[in-house]
């Protein structure tokens, strides 16, 4: 499912523009990640596609249908997001939760039908959290919630996901582990829109990079494109050295810490 | 250890059964139990009508005036009052949130407490005053805490309930405070303590449709309510609209919730730990809590007031003091042997 966004304009008090006439498209099955410095529109343009924040202006189109004209449960059936750290406000086991995934396609007391089992079993076992099933979601630790987060927004079965730096609390291997889940799940023919802080790993894995900065989207592109040293000492104020692992051919991207012995 | 969702998943499939006979018991043992105790034969005969040999006028009278009436309101307010509770903790997602929490009590003991202050406490125009005084504290709560881009906060709402809770408290004490002792003192105090004591035919046939829709409504929004455990946006994202949930569960809460208050008065505690009881034992998913807590409330409510009826005999206890010595030994023996969190 393609999603775009047209001109979309969004302030929180009517005053201050957090994000300023974006003009957004992501093609259907594809990974685009969204890069910048904290304060620089990225949750908000997700908040935005989302649909839980209207903006002030322009719009947001799933597929061939504008948002405003879909329901919450509509929306839901078509696109799924996983945030930093949303709060679980009850012990629930992991099954029961990635089972919530399935929300927006059962009614109100409909038994869990064959479709559904299927979904929430395929969710646990891309997302890796099949062991934890009977877990209570209380008992495991942050990286383990995050992917079965992860696993409720695929058990969703929805065309887009979209990630809001959902990587961020995470170690090394959770980081890498759950990166390659959603790198699979975009190769299933999810169109997948993440907001990440790790360049090195974002080379990696997505196809584009939006980078933004003051509310705007400075340049939409390939990886090797975005991430030039000029464009990251623009977007966020700090010197970087980007190089190439002779062995892999992978981008990495080194920042310079200044420090006083160095001057 | 068994893991916790299959012992949560073995506790739902006796529940029906476990729950239908406590059900049953508690409306048999609200009939025969009290000063004067009923065999059970004999309150079946008066139940049932039948021939005047199998009951005697004075029984039957006793049971179809008093006792039935008084078993059938205590079901309901139990009902109602826990139902509340699951509500107003799935939408404030915290165990403390009972359905007193925006300051529906305490308006409510204004309302009853000016009409007995008047001495206009008629058994109609004391529940209307109750029932008036619940809602206008609500009403004030959620007018509060609506900001200027028309969105309502949890939080805001919370803080708002404590300090309507708070004032209206003490309007009910100043007037607690002019009635300067005497029989309307005390009046006053017994009603804010909560009692089933005013039980008749009427109550009973007036809150019947009120708990019967109100816990219906709730049931129908409990999938709804799993979905808000992962705050509103979570909600969102689950196609549950988090702001009409919130707007539906506080219309359904407060009404229950007032009317519950206006026939029996402030009745501590069920609100607050059935719930949690039941979630110690069934697990968290809203879809097994709704009903079971409803259950679970009706009937602690009416062998508690059992109890308030047999200790002191023949003087009745408030029916709050003993839901909160009952209740309260048995929340915390579960809290330290399940080791739960909450």
């Amino acid at each position: 499912m393609r999603i775009a966004a047209n001109g979309v304009r969004f302030s929180y008090d009517g005053v201050h523009p957090v994000v300023r006439s974006i003009d957004l498209a992501v093609a259907g099955g594809e990974l685009l990640a969204l890069i910048g410095a904290n304060g620089s529109g990225k949750s908000t343009l997700l908040r935005l596609i989302s649909g839980v924040l209207r903006p002030e202006s322009g719009g947001v189109v799933l597929g061939e249908t504008p948002i405003r004209d879909l329901s919450t449960r509509q929306i839901a059936q078509r696109l799924a997001m996983v945030e930093q750290d949303r709060q679980i406000g009850f012990d629930f086991s992991v099954r029961e939760m990635v089972a919530m995934g399935r929300t927006p396609h059962r009614g109100r007391f409909a038994r869990e039908s064959d479709d559904d089992r299927d979904a929430i079993e395929r969710a646990l076992a891309m997302a890796d959290v099949e062991v934890l099933a009977g877990r209570s979601v209380h008992a495991i630790s942050g990286g383990e919630q995050q992917r079965v987060f992860l696993a409720m927004a695929l058990a969703q079965e929805t065309s887009a996901l979209l990630l809001d730096e959902p990587t961020t609390h995470l170690d090394l291997r959770h980081q890498v582990e759950f990166l390659s889940i959603v790198r699979e799940s975009s190769k299933e023919g999810r169109t997948v829109l993440i907001a990440m802080h790790d360049l090195t790993m974002a080379a990696q894995v997505v196809d584009r990079i939006g980078l933004m900065s003051e509310g705007t989207l400075r340049i939409v592109a390939r990886p090797d494109a975005v991430l030039t040293p000029r464009n990251l000492a623009e977007a966020f104020g700090v010197d970087v050295h980007v190089g190439q692992d002779p062995a892999s051919g992978a981008t990495y991207i080194l920042p310079w810490i200044k420090t006083s012995d160095s001057a | 250890m068994i893991s916790s969702s299959r012992r949560f998943l073995q506790a739902r499939r006796w529940a029906p059964w476990v729950l239908g006979v406590l059900l049953l018991g508690s409306f048999v043992g609200g009939i025969v139990l009290g000063p004067v105790s009923i065999p059970v034969s004999e309150a079946l005969g008066a139940l049932l009508g039948g021939s005047t040999e199998s009951a005697s006028p004075m029984v039957r009278l006793i049971v179809t005036q008093i006792r039935v009436p008084r078993v059938l309101l205590g079901l309901l307010v139990g009902c109602a009052l826990a139902v509340s509770g699951t509500a107003m903790q799935g939408l404030f997602r915290n165990p403390l949130a009972s359905p007193y929490v925006l300051g529906i009590a305490s308006g409510a003991s204004t309302g009853a407490a000016l009409t007995i202050f008047l001495g206009a406490d008629s058994a109609l125009v004391l529940p209307l005053a109750a029932f008036a005084g619940g809602g206008t504290a609500v009403a004030v709560v959620y007018a509060l805490a609506r900001g200027r881009d028309r969105r309502t906060s949890v939080f805001t709402l919370i803080l708002a309930g404590v300090a309507v809770g708070a004032f209206f408290s003490a309007v009910t004490s100043l007037l607690v405070f002019l009635s300067s002792g005497g029989e309307r003192l005390t009046d006053v105090l017994f009603w804010i303590m909560g009692g089933l004591g005013r039980a008749n035919w009427s109550s009973v046939s007036i809150l019947t449709p009120i708990v019967a829709v109100g816990a219906a409504v709730a049931g129908l929004l409990s999938r709804d309510l799993n979905a808000l455990a992962f705050g509103e946006e979570g909600a969102f994202h689950l196609g549950v609209n988090p702001e009409t949930l919130a707007r539906l569960l506080l219309v359904v809460t407060t009404i229950l919730t007032s009317a519950a208050v206006a026939m029996a008065g402030t009745i501590g505690f069920i609100g607050l730990v059935v719930p949690h009881i039941m979630r110690l034992i069934f697990g968290s998913d809203h879809r097994v809590l709704v009903p079971v807590s409803a259950v679970a409330g009706a009937c602690f409510l009416v062998w508690s007031d059992i109890a308030a009826r047999m200790i002191a005999a023949p003087t009745e206890l408030p029916v709050g003091i003993v839901t909160a010595f009952l209740g309260a030994p048995f929340f915390l023996y579960l809290l330290k042997t399940r080791g739960a969190r909450l």
